[in-house]
């Protein structure tokens, strides 16, 4: 019951007195700037700045690198076809060749006794 | 500086300019590829012809070490090849257009085998300048016609014995049955 009472004497509005504003700023005044935890708007701003050169930057990455293996895959077809060319090529000039020697063998033994 | 560049330009023109002669003029034989049943057109140089040789080369295997040399030499392969289901599709022009580069000066006649029952005609001419090299196979037939020119050095009896190697399928000799007789003694190499 005492606790009750001094909480109500405690809580009961009264005059401030004269100077009261004045003493309120003035202690405002000396108080350091308020400690603000958690993402503030220009750090939130800061993120999206990096998003969009990082998406950018990754989607180029990535460009470049399917372009280069495109490139690869078509560079390997090409010298795949290449190889096919010349096997074909040498594969004629070996035919022709050996036809060639083959008709020279046969008039060799033809002409020999 | 210019003079150096000068002297230096002066002293390759000549390996260029024997590279260039040893490259045939060949015509498209466009006229040609439209009535062949089977045509081959296959122009090869510069650094895929290497490369492709070099891959070559190297499925040849170890094994075969003077056939990876003899296509390090390659410089171009050129073949122009046509199938013609009936007889006498190209013209004489269209021959004597090769015939007539390889008459030249600079070119070596080594082979010309004519049987004129059949209507065969081979022609096998190399560089006479042997450093650079280069190599043209002119054979007509009836129903066949096929052009090889080669540049660079080659040697013609490692080109013959290719079939069955680099994945060259071995089909033997191209002649009728009836010409097929023994053999009682074996002609010199070609090109030796």
């Amino acid at each position: 019951m005492d606790l009750e009472r001094q909480l109500r004497e405690a809580l009961r509005a009264g005059d401030p007195g004269p100077g009261f504003t004045a003493r309120v700023e003035a202690r405002l005044a000396q108080r350091p700037a308020m400690q603000v935890t958690g993402p503030t708007p220009a750090s939130r701003t800061g993120l999206r700045a990096w998003t969009l050169p990082a998406s950018i930057a990754a989607t180029l990455l990535f460009a470049t690198v399917t372009v280069l293996h495109v490139e690869q895959r078509r560079e390997q077809q090409r010298v795949a076809a290449a190889q096919s060319q010349l096997i074909l090529a040498l594969d004629i000039t070996s035919r022709r060749l050996e036809a060639v020697h083959h008709s020279l063998e046969t008039r060799l033994s033809e002409e020999s006794p | 500086m210019n003079r150096i560049l000068f002297s230096i330009c002066l002293l390759l023109l000549p390996a260029l300019s024997s590279a260039q002669a040893a490259r045939l003029k060949l015509p498209s034989f466009d006229h040609l590829t439209k009535i062949a049943t089977e045509s081959v057109d296959i122009s090869l140089d510069g650094a895929l012809l290497q490369t492709a040789a070099r891959f070559a080369g190297a499925s040849a295997g170890p094994s075969e070490p003077a056939l990876g040399e003899a296509l390090k030499g390659l410089q171009g392969v050129y073949i122009r090849s046509f199938k013609f289901d009936h007889p006498n599709a190209y013209s004489q022009g269209d021959v004597d257009s090769i015939r007539q580069q390889i008459s030249g000066s600079g070119w070596k006649k080594l082979i010309s085998v004519h049987e004129g029952a059949k209507g065969e005609h081979v022609d096998i001419a190399m560089r006479s300048d042997t450093r650079d090299g280069g190599l043209v196979i002119l054979a007509s037939q009836p129903q066949e016609l096929t052009i090889v020119n080669i540049v660079g050095a080659v040697d013609l009896e490692t080109l013959r014995q290719l079939q069955g190697k680099l994945g060259v399928p071995r089909v033997g000799p191209v002649v009728e049955p009836a010409a097929q007789a023994p053999a009682a003694t074996s002609p010199p190499p070609l090109g030796k």
